[in-house]
């Protein structure tokens, strides 16, 4: 009896130490195999937080998007590249954070493409100065 | 030859003008990072921070949501989201202020000019007055903006034990475009 009490606490024992260890080690998750949760024009997107811009950020935030729109800018002068996805108003824009892991995938793309692309939305605000309405997305991949 | 390359000197005079004769620059892709001082592994950073300076006034103001920084490791990020700055319940960070000597910086001309910079700073819904050093610097058709800030945790009534107790090191970086109108 003695015995088993011993060997089931040293399993539990590593077990914990496993755990802890996993999750102390545990990296951001990668999302490109994942089926987003919301589908949507970069467009209407913004727009959504233009008009109620709580309610948006309640259906959207922590939520894995995919949207489409064209290429408004490209700004890959340092690490995440950000794809910027065409809103109606000028200044407003999807803003996309890639994953650099798949960079080979979206390094082609240019100024004008019309894309589809995949992330985690954290959240939109409108911004003062008439700086427009942005929407991030994080941890983006391309998608076809 | 002489000819060329004064036509060339001139070129690049007139583009340093034409960009900085923007009184408001900007930028949505700022870099801020931040480590704690006292723990390596609380050590993140964000491009998605927006940014608007106005040249002429010296007026300075940036905006970030606070869940796009990015940790190396889910478990600190997890905890930085849902313990340290709830994330959920205060999403943005804000710096609206001033520099306070803007005369100093010409924006005609290159190299990097000394600045203060002083305004409130909203974080966890809280807001102080904060005083931070920089730079801005002036290269041809780009103009750059850092600055620096030791941030205490407990003044923003984030109180997390083991989190940033020694303050939070935050550096920003960024570049500036002109805002057409």
């Amino acid at each position: 009896m003695k015995r088993y009490v011993i060997a089931t606490a040293i399993i539990l024992f590593f077990a914990a130490v496993s755990f802890g260890l996993y999750e102390f080690f545990r990296q951001n998750a990668h999302i490109k195999d994942e089926k987003p949760g919301v589908v949507i024009t970069a467009v209407d997107l913004v727009n959504q937080f233009e008009k109620d811009t709580a309610a948006a950020n309640k259906n959207f935030s922590g939520k894995l998007v995919l949207a489409g729109g064209i290429v408004s800018k490209i700004d890959n002068s340092s690490t995440p590249a950000v794809i910027f996805l065409q809103a109606a108003k000028q200044m407003s824009s999807v803003k996309c954070f890639m994953d650099s892991i798949y960079k080979a995938e979206y390094k082609s793309v240019k100024v004008g493409d019309s894309i589809n692309i995949k992330g985690i939305c954290i959240g939109g605000e409108i911004l003062d100065f008439g700086l427009g309405t942005d929407v991030t997305l994080k941890r983006c991949v391309l998608t076809h | 030859m002489k000819l060329k390359f004064f036509v060339f000197i001139i070129a690049i005079c007139s583009s340093v003008q034409l960009c900085c004769a923007q009184d408001k620059l900007f930028s949505k892709t700022g870099k801020i990072e931040f480590k704690a001082l006292d723990d390596n592994d609380v050590d993140a950073s964000s491009r998605a921070a927006t940014i608007l300076l106005d040249a002429k006034t010296g007026g300075f103001n940036f905006s970030i949501l606070v869940k796009s920084f990015e940790f190396e490791k889910a478990l600190m990020q997890e905890k930085f989201n849902n313990q340290v700055l709830e994330t959920d319940k205060f999403p943005k960070a804000a710096f609206d202020g001033q520099i306070t000597n803007a005369q100093s910086v010409n924006y005609q001309k290159a190299g990097t000019y000394n600045v203060e910079i002083k305004g409130r700073l909203t974080l966890h819904g809280i807001t102080h007055d904060i005083t931070m050093q920089g730079t801005i610097t002036v290269d041809n058709a780009k103009v750059v903006a850092k600055a620096s800030y030791k941030v205490l945790l407990g003044d923003y009534q984030v109180h997390n034990p083991g989190i940033g107790d020694s303050g939070i090191q935050i550096n920003a970086e960024f570049n500036l475009e002109p805002l057409k109108n």
